[in-house]
């Protein structure tokens, strides 16, 4: 199956999620949407908690047990999905994107194998029993998969279990399973956080080659801006469970960021030309689940917030299609531009 | 792998060694007398002393202690002053009977076990998970002999599918006589297997590579057999290996409630009419039978786990 050009791999409107937590509901995901273009590769920044995973995992179904769905539709390859719905045809519907269309690497390369199963057979399990291969078919597939991942010695790994390789040719086997089905999107949950810097290096560029030769689309799911810049087109930035900025254009929010977070964020990010004493960090830290109120979620750490910014939900301000900043204080705005608290009381 | 053998075997002689200690000590410090025992109340003191000393009970017991290890040494078990016959013998005749009831019993709680733990492990508020909970809560109150009474009376007596105790001649009739003592020696072990498993599985449906193998799109049915079960059954083997010694002990009392000529009633029969010999020969091929399923046990678990087949 191919994506006619007109469609998008991936639309997500309105995700909303919540997290039974000891019985109590707590909002993990509010009115969280962006897109993918055929190609394109996003990155989904945020820090820890901020609900980047959980976002990934609601896209494929495979949420935990306690996490429901409030709201919110997916649009795969010009399917539709209402993404509140927990029916069977609507869990099997779900279920036969995974691997064909939509595949996902996992953070940890180390817990995502398993442990008693040799590498070469866990590469092409599903697709091989999906499109009805003969063993040997397999094993041929699976060797060729592991050369187009950059595993030199394919012949002497594939019938190696996951304890005896490294983290990095761990993560390779779980890219190579993961485009075995030759998907048009790969989930991408923080692939390279697992693993030290140079193998973090190799991975990233392997990104790259696979983009070109596979032709899928990337959700790159990462706390490193710097990585964002190197791989991704696109990028939404996350906060509590709130896209905060998203723009189609990745150099616009690197050079002129309009959400307060994002410039934080990018404040942040060590540079090697820009020598400081120390490294920029936002006060205070992201708020717990319980702790999430009404207004912008960033507000208890923001510089620039007002009153205004604690109460309702905050809309897009941005203006410019294709790119959305929830702020009512932009960055860059003309200071106090905007009537604040009242200016004739 | 043949060194990793030898060295256990030989790790497994001062165990045994042990076992021979304790059981003959166990044996002579306890009170009674197997002269007296087998003579009667009514005999003189004097064909008691001889008899004594015809057995070499009169002499010192560290040296009746060097005898008895000499002897088995050489592989004599010694002579039944209970049954008149070589112990090596009646072995060869009950020991068989034992260790297919006991194996019979493993395979049953396997098979009730492992249907139940997955049930419930998928489905944590389903009936099957409910009747476990019940079925465990009842089953661990219950001393066995009493299960196994109550399964006399009701498939044995009321539907008599079974037979309610005794040991047939013929093959096929031996079989069926077997399977209600099995099951109620399994019956004891099914709750520790049960929540083991389970909790094994549940563990293993909440991994990530469970979450993996998901997101490549393999369907419920390969991930519960080739991923779940096959994590979750190495802690099952080693729980199996665990509970041999249960098993075994089960058999022991079952046995006598059934009337299945085994060990276990030969090893009751030799407790109580004080012989000596009988009851250190039983206890020593407990522990070799206990021993030997350990060894099978590491076997089976390096078999199932890649990442123990290194040492």
């Amino acid at each position: 199956m191919t994506v006619d050009s007109t469609g998008e791999p991936l639309i997500v409107e309105g995700l909303s999620l919540a997290l039974d937590i000891g019985g109590v509901q707590l909002n993990a995901l509010r009115d969280v949407s962006f897109s993918l273009r055929p190609g394109e590769a996003r990155g989904l920044v945020g820090e820890s908690g901020s609900g980047k995973s959980l976002t990934l995992r609601a896209i494929l179904g495979l949420l935990p047990p306690n996490a429901r769905i409030t709201s919110g539709r997916m649009v795969v390859a010009g399917q539709e999905f209402d993404l509140t719905r927990t029916d069977r045809d609507h869990r099997r519907r779900i279920a036969r994107l995974r691997g064909a269309q939509i595949a996902m690497i996992f953070q940890e390369p180390g817990v995502a194998l398993n442990p008693v199963v040799p590498v070469g057979r866990q590469i092409v399990d599903a697709v091989a029993r999906r499109n009805g291969l003969t063993k040997r078919a397999a094993r041929e597939y699976a060797l060729h998969l592991m050369e187009l991942v950059g595993i030199h010695d394919a012949a002497a790994k594939i019938d190696a279990y996951p304890f005896e390789l490294s983290g990095g040719l761990k993560q390779r086997v779980m890219i190579a399973a993961a485009v075995a089905g030759e998907p048009q999107l790969i989930l991408c949950d923080e692939p390279t956080t697992a693993l030290d810097v140079t193998v973090q290096k190799q991975i990233l560029s392997l990104f790259t080659h696979l983009r070109d030769e596979l032709h899928a689309s990337l959700l790159y799911v990462t706390h490193d801006l710097a990585v964002v810049a190197q791989l991704c087109d696109s990028v939404t930035v996350l906060y509590s469970g709130e896209v905060m900025e998203s723009s189609d254009d990745l150099r616009a929010v690197f050079d002129g960021a309009q959400h307060p977070y994002t410039e934080a964020l990018l404040h942040s990010t060590p540079d090697v030309d820009r020598i400081e004493q120390r490294l920029y960090s936002i006060p205070g830290s992201a708020a717990s689940l319980s702790d999430r109120t009404d207004g912008c979620q960033f507000a208890p750490r923001c510089e620039y917030a007002r009153d205004d910014c604690r109460t309702g939900s905050i809309p897009d301000t941005s203006g410019t299609p294709g790119r959305v900043v929830r702020c009512l204080h932009k960055v860059g705005a003309p200071a106090d531009g905007v009537p604040v608290g009242g200016i004739d009381g | 792998m043949l060194r990793w053998f030898a060295r256990r075997l030989l790790l497994a002689i001062p165990v045994v060694w042990g076992v021979v200690t304790i059981s003959f000590f166990m044996m002579h410090l306890a009170p009674g007398d197997p002269a007296r025992t087998a003579l009667g109340e009514k005999a003189s003191n004097a064909s008691v002393a001889a008899l004594r000393h015809q057995w070499g009970l009169d002499q010192s017991m560290p040296l009746q202690y060097l005898n008895y290890l000499k002897q088995l040494v050489h592989g004599d078990l010694g002579t039944s002053v209970y049954y008149h016959a070589p112990i090596t013998s009646l072995m060869a005749q009950r020991l068989p009977v034992t260790i297919i009831l006991v194996v019979l019993s493993a395979i049953l709680t396997m098979l009730i076990s492992v249907p139940l733990a997955s049930r419930s492990a998928t489905h944590p508020n389903g009936i099957a998970a409910v009747a476990v909970r019940l079925f465990n809560a009842v089953v661990q109150g219950a001393p066995t002999f009493f299960i196994g009474a109550m399964l006399i009376l009701f498939l044995g007596v009321r539907i008599a599918i079974f037979p309610a105790g005794g040991y047939p001649a013929d093959i096929g009739g031996r079989a069926w006589a077997l399977v209600l003592p099995a099951l109620t020696i399994a019956l004891g072990t099914v709750p520790i297997m049960v929540r083991g498993l389970r909790a094994a599985m549940i563990e293993s449906y909440g991994s990530e590579y469970v979450a993996f193998a998901r997101s490549k799109g393999l369907p419920e049915r390969p991930i519960r057999y080739g991923y779940v079960l096959r994590n979750a059954g190495i802690s099952g083997v080693s729980i199996l290996g665990i509970q041999v010694g249960a098993l075994a002990s089960g058999a022991l009392v079952i046995e006598q409630v059934f009337a299945i000529p085994g060990m276990g009633s030969m090893l009751m029969t030799g407790i109580l009419n004080r012989d000596y010999a009988l009851v250190q020969a039983c206890t020593l091929v407990f522990g070799l039978l206990v021993v030997v399923v350990y060894l099978g046990t590491d076997l089976a678990y390096a078999r199932l786990d890649p990442r123990a087949r290194l040492s």
